[in-house]
């Protein structure tokens, strides 16, 4: 896990602990989730070293948190095989 | 980040090996990763970006925003020289750079001019291929860019990652039924085509019911586990496992033939018949098994899958614990 400073302008849908919700998915999702949530913390840094603005930055995860909201309610709403 | 290994560039086969655990050469165009492709190309202000995966001889691409191919070979892949790098490559003029002034990317279409690249390595240290962006006028990138093209590309990572454990079973690790199935019908279409030879096993466990209705679920779980680590440890990495059913694992062996997935599947019989499952108090675990490998004679998934169904019934209904292949209309049981 990065122990550099969170971006000035870190998004509010990234700015909130990870693990209430973490302790309660299953132990193989877990780690898989906080790399993204990390590497998506780590993209608002560099986007605004790079000098882009906070909208620009806000419109960057707003847009790729909605694409991996598919694969992630897919695997936190898994039915059971039937028997 | 500090929990990437050192990355393994002279293991190419363990390289081509993981590209291939994503399962996700040759799939269908996915939001999440055009997206990146989308967002990328706009903040670069670049004709084209892309999410290029590098396989034995070929570069193909998950996501390609602002060109209309799938695939280039590998030789004249820019991406295949950031694969062999930690750092970002850049290109600030194809025509002026030796690697590339005679590359056909750059002498024909798209005239390639600038490049960044920037490898996409999984947390096992291989580089699977590259994020990049590319130009048709020469240009130079700053540190700053490469840093953000550097993040994009660990998100196309643990997207991959997120998407692969989407299609696994939470309990055993296995594929889901419908990722087995989605396997089992590229192999079907491969072995149509007559690239590669491919078997298909069913395996279920036997007396299962009576494991959950006298230990309970919890055990049931157990047995469920032990049954498919105990698949796993028979399998090469090219194999896959699915989840089928409550009890039911499938196995796709692919360039396999059926000699050898007769062979396989008994030595899964015999480890499964060898586990020792402490909370079942000495109760044996067993399985029973259908082979069938592809053939022209039922050359899609249903009829395959119907097929090994028919042998693991047969299985079942001859004293279970044993395994049973298909082949034509002709059944062999060990």
């Amino acid at each position: 896990m990065s122990t550099a400073s969170p971006p000035r302008s870190l998004p509010p849908e990234l700015d909130r602990p990870l693990d209430p919700w973490l302790a309660r998915m299953e132990p193989r999702l877990r780690p898989v989730l906080e790399r993204h949530h990390d590497n998506l913390v780590a993209l608002c840094r560099s986007l605004e070293q790079a000098g882009h603005s906070s909208d620009v930055i806000r419109a960057c995860i707003r847009d790729l948190l909605a694409s991996y909201e598919a694969e992630l309610a897919h695997s936190l709403l898994q039915e059971e095989p039937a028997s | 980040m500090t929990y990437m290994s050192a990355i393994k560039f002279a293991d190419e086969p363990g390289r081509i090996a993981a590209l291939y655990r994503y399962e996700i050469l040759d799939t269908d165009p996915e939001q999440e990763f055009q997206d990146i492709t989308k967002l990328v190309r706009t903040l670069f202000n670049v004709p084209i970006a892309a999410i290029s995966l590098v396989d034995v001889d070929r570069q193909w691409f998950k996501a390609i925003d602002g060109l209309g191919i799938s695939e280039t070979p590998r030789s004249v892949a820019f991406c295949d020289y950031t694969l062999r790098s930690a750092d970002p490559v850049a290109v600030e003029d194809a025509t002026q750079d030796p690697r590339f002034v005679a590359n056909p990317l750059v002498t024909g279409a798209p005239a390639v001019r600038c490049y960044l690249g920037v490898p996409l390595t999984t947390p096992e240290g291989y580089n699977l291929g590259s994020l990049c962006v590319i130009g048709t006028e020469p240009r130079s990138f700053s540190p700053a860019d490469e840093q953000v093209l550097a993040s994009f590309a660990r998100l196309v990572v643990s997207q991959m990652e997120l998407r692969m454990e989407a299609r696994r079973d939470m309990l055993t690790g296995a594929l889901t039924r419908r990722a087995f199935s989605d396997a089992l019908q590229a192999a079907a279409e491969e072995a149509a085509a007559g690239e590669a030879p491919a078997s298909l096993i069913l395996f279920d466990i036997d007396h299962f019911k009576y494991v959950n209705d006298r230990w309970g679920h919890p055990a049931g779980d157990e047995v469920l586990r032990a049954v498919s680590e105990a698949i796993v440890c028979e399998l090469r990495p090219a194999d896959r496992l699915g989840r089928l059913g409550g009890e039911e694992f499938g196995v796709l062996a692919q360039v396999m033939e059926a000699d050898e997935a007769l062979a396989l599947a008994e030595r899964v019989r015999q480890a499964v018949a060898a586990l020792r499952v402490p909370c079942l108090q000495g109760h044996a675990v067993t399985v029973s098994g259908g082979v069938a490998s592809w053939h022209p004679s039922r050359p899609d998934q249903a009829e395959w899958v119907a097929a090994a169904d028919v042998a693991l019934y047969t299985a079942k209904r001859s004293g279970r614990n044993r395994i049973v292949e298909a082949f034509g209309s002709l059944l062999h049981a060990t």
